[in-house]
């Protein structure tokens, strides 16, 4: 099944392309809700997304790729819920205690470096990711973490590609320094 | 610490052999953090929340099939309409009003005989 297909099948409104696109892309916008949002309730988000994705499949063109245009309809969607919650006064970052169990422990062949990591308290250092600004938190999460191209990641933010690269080395200037912070 | 090198490393331009000690530490120190924040980030869907999504969506699904069903009903029954409508008596043609004329002026002209023009 090449994408070529399913995307035949989302514009036939077909049951199961619906359910293979929700399986292959949820847990990606989900992720990208959390990281920008701040915050683990992102099901509604998800599902925003995923009803604009269907209802605006038709109008896909295939100019870029099938997830970048996900992205891009994810991160304006998480937009638009930050912008709705700013208007409430609502807190968005919520870190729940039990999150010290998803910790990852270096593992026992890592070297100095791991360790002096892990020596950071967790809730510090995902305090400190709570004072990084959205943006930047996405930057990291779209290169660093899911490894997007500069251009996937232009595309998905409707930037320059000059701007991605600054704001991404600002962004890890700043996640550096929120580091050094939360080791002391 | 370089921010050249340290950035160049990351968008895989440079080896970790090209990196100067102060560096790779900070590039070593930034890589766990970021394999921090990934499980952080992590989001596994519930099956209720995909079952929800695709409830709302075989929903829109149905409401959009019922609502081309009644439009196509709507139409096939307007068209019936217009189709079977009774057309309006017409008029009778101009001869057939000219013979019946003709006939009422003969029975006048009768009448007034009658009379005792």
């Amino acid at each position: 099944m090449n994408s070529d297909e399913l995307l035949a099948a989302l514009r036939r409104r077909e049951d199961w392309a619906y359910r293979k696109l929700y399986r292959e892309y949820a847990g990606k916008i989900g992720s990208i809700a959390k990281a920008y949002l701040g915050t683990d309730d992102v099901d509604d988000v998800v599902q925003e997304v995923m009803i604009k994705v269907l209802r605006n499949i038709k109008k896909f063109k295939g100019k870029s790729k099938l997830t970048t245009w996900i992205y891009r309809i994810a991160v304006n969607v998480c937009k638009d819920f930050l912008s709705k919650y700013r208007r409430r006064g609502e807190i968005l970052t919520d870190f729940p205690e039990d999150e010290e169990r998803s910790f990852i422990h270096p593992s026992a062949d890592t070297d100095v470096f791991s360790e002096a990591m892990n020596s950071i308290a967790y809730d510090r250092l995902m305090k400190a990711v709570e004072k990084l600004p959205s943006e930047d938190r996405l930057l990291v999460k779209l290169r660093d973490i899911d490894g997007l191209s500069y251009e996937e990641i232009s595309q998905v933010l409707g930037k320059p590609i000059g701007s991605v690269k600054s704001g991404l080395h600002y962004a890890r200037k700043k996640l550096r320094q929120m580091i050094e912070g939360a080791k002391q | 610490m370089n921010e050249q090198e340290f950035n160049s490393f990351f968008d895989g331009e440079l080896k970790d052999s090209d990196l100067d000690a102060e560096t790779l530490n900070e590039v070593k120190l930034y890589s766990e953090a970021v394999r921090i924040l990934k499980a952080r980030f992590e989001y596994t869907p519930s099956p209720v929340s995909e079952a929800r999504v695709l409830a709302k969506l075989s929903k829109k699904k149905r409401i959009f099939r019922q609502v081309v069903i009644t439009a196509s009903a709507v139409a096939i029954a307007l068209f019936a309409v217009i189709a079977l409508w009774p057309e309006k008596p017409s008029s009778p043609p101009q001869s057939e009003r000219a013979a019946v004329t003709d006939v009422f002026d003969y029975l006048n002209t009768v009448r007034l005989v009658g009379d005792g023009f």
